[in-house]
């Protein structure tokens, strides 16, 4: 493999291990604030603990998503799996950084609002992976 | 930790800045200046996931027959620009415009297959980045 | 017969040729195989950064293995059938691919990992299960855990660059 090739390709890796992380950690806060795991463990807590490493895996993510994208801009414009990935992931990005934390680090955080949170939360985080498989399928 | 994600995040960000053409999956495989047409008559398909394949005799100039092959996005992304598993006969006459593979093999990415009847279907798998990656409507 | 034949055979069976034939089933499957990641190596590598003593440091090890690795588990399950199915669907290729080999050889070692350190060093978690810093030896399993799920993802995306 040629030097520009397996660019490509190592980037295309540091996104799916950005990925794993990301997917980790939400799954991980999602599931204690559905009261799935952890119960017994202070939410706000996890969640703050968790959260330099919700933020470190966004800051690979984008950095990594920028070169896929940056040759291409017009062709990545025109493929509606794409579109709706960008726009599914600042919806994600605007929930955890309006809705989500704030609901975490409250006095909200027992009764149904940390719940409905987390199911946005995972919703929103599952689509924008959905979406993005689906770039090189349409 | 945080220095470790620092880290990643600033190899990344090197890495971007690579030449643009690089940054694509159709770059790892196939060398974009080197364009060719290849007109033959169909020996052989592999009607199949990740990418499909379609293996033509080419006859050249010296009256020579080679077999190319033709490599095509998966049955899904075909099936929607309205090219089935069953509407290629083997003996059909194809006219395939693409780009050579990088290693010298007789395969070309298939960027555009001309049927027996006329019609025009973008072969290329989407999201690959490569030429006339355009989404649906080429 | 041969690997080879047996890889042929299985790659001609009816499932394993409408799988590698469909227009929907194979991206389906293969997209439950990437997303699963995260519910396998990513809920992993957070009981490993505990084995490090650096995330969840106030939540006992043994709590956050048993309440996370459920979640592991279920992420491996869907790992290996959408795996296996895909692996089937393209048994022939993948045969002459070294790349898919040396991702299977990996996975041996990732199962090897867990098993060495359950029943050694995780035996005794009742007494450094709330240290600041566990044991030498849980820092090490998790470090291969780490390691060994990294380089398993970075194979099987490189699956689709070798022949």
């Amino acid at each position: 493999m040629r030097d520009s090739t397996s660019a490509f390709a190592v980037i295309e890796m540091v996104h799916l291990l950005g990925l794993a992380m990301l997917g980790g950690v939400v799954l991980i806060v999602d599931l204690r604030l559905l009261g799935v795991i952890l119960p017994t463990r202070p939410a706000d807590r996890i969640a703050r603990d968790l959260a330099p490493f919700l933020k470190g895996s966004l800051v690979v993510m984008v950095l990594s998503g920028i070169p896929l994208v940056s040759g291409e801009v017009m062709k990545c414009y025109y493929n509606g799996a794409f579109r709706l990935k960008m726009l599914l992931f600042v919806l994600a990005l605007t929930f955890y950084f309006g809705v989500h934390k704030r609901v975490t680090r409250s006095a909200f955080i027992s009764g149904w609002a940390p719940r409905v949170v987390a199911g946005v939360s995972l919703g929103l985080w599952l689509s924008v992976g959905v979406a993005g498989r689906a770039i090189g399928f349409l | 930790m945080k220095l470790k994600i620092a880290a990643i995040a600033l190899f990344v960000a090197g890495l971007g800045v690579y030449p643009l053409s690089a940054h694509h999956s159709f770059a790892a495989e196939f060398d974009g200046t080197k364009a060719v047409r290849l007109v033959g008559k169909l020996t052989k398909v592999d009607w199949s996931n990740p990418h499909s394949y379609f293996y033509i005799d080419v006859q050249d100039d010296k009256g020579q027959v080679a077999n190319w092959g033709c490599e095509g996005a998966g049955p899904g992304a075909l099936s929607r620009r309205g090219l089935k598993k069953g509407d290629l006969k083997i003996g059909d006459t194809l006219v395939v415009d693409g780009y050579r593979a990088k290693d010298g093999s007789h395969l070309i990415d298939a960027r555009r297959v001309t049927l027996p009847d006329g019609r025009n279907i973008y072969g290329g798998t989407p999201g690959d980045g490569g030429p006339g990656d355009n989404g649906p409507q080429q | 017969m041969s690997l080879q034949e047996i890889c042929q055979w299985i790659n001609d069976t009816g499932p394993a040729t409408a799988l590698r034939e469909s227009e929907l089933a194979f991206p389906i499957v293969e997209s439950i195989h990437v997303l699963a990641i995260a519910l396998m190596a990513g809920t992993v590598s957070i009981v490993d950064l505990r084995l490090l003593g650096i995330v969840l440091k106030k939540e006992p090890v043994s709590q956050v293995a048993d309440q996370v690795l459920p979640l592991t588990w279920a992420g491996f399950a869907l790992m290996t059938i959408s795996g296996v199915m895909l692996s089937a669907a393209e048994a022939a290729k993948l045969y002459t691919n070294p790349v898919y080999r040396i991702k299977l050889v990996l996975l041996v070692l990732a199962g090897l990992n867990p098993l060495i350190f359950h029943s050694t060093i995780y035996k005794s978690v009742s007494a450094w299960g709330e240290w600041p810093r566990p044991p030498a030896r849980a820092r090490l399993a998790a470090i291969c855990s780490l390691t060994l799920w990294s380089a398993i993802i970075v194979a099987g995306r490189a699956i689709a660059y070798y022949h």
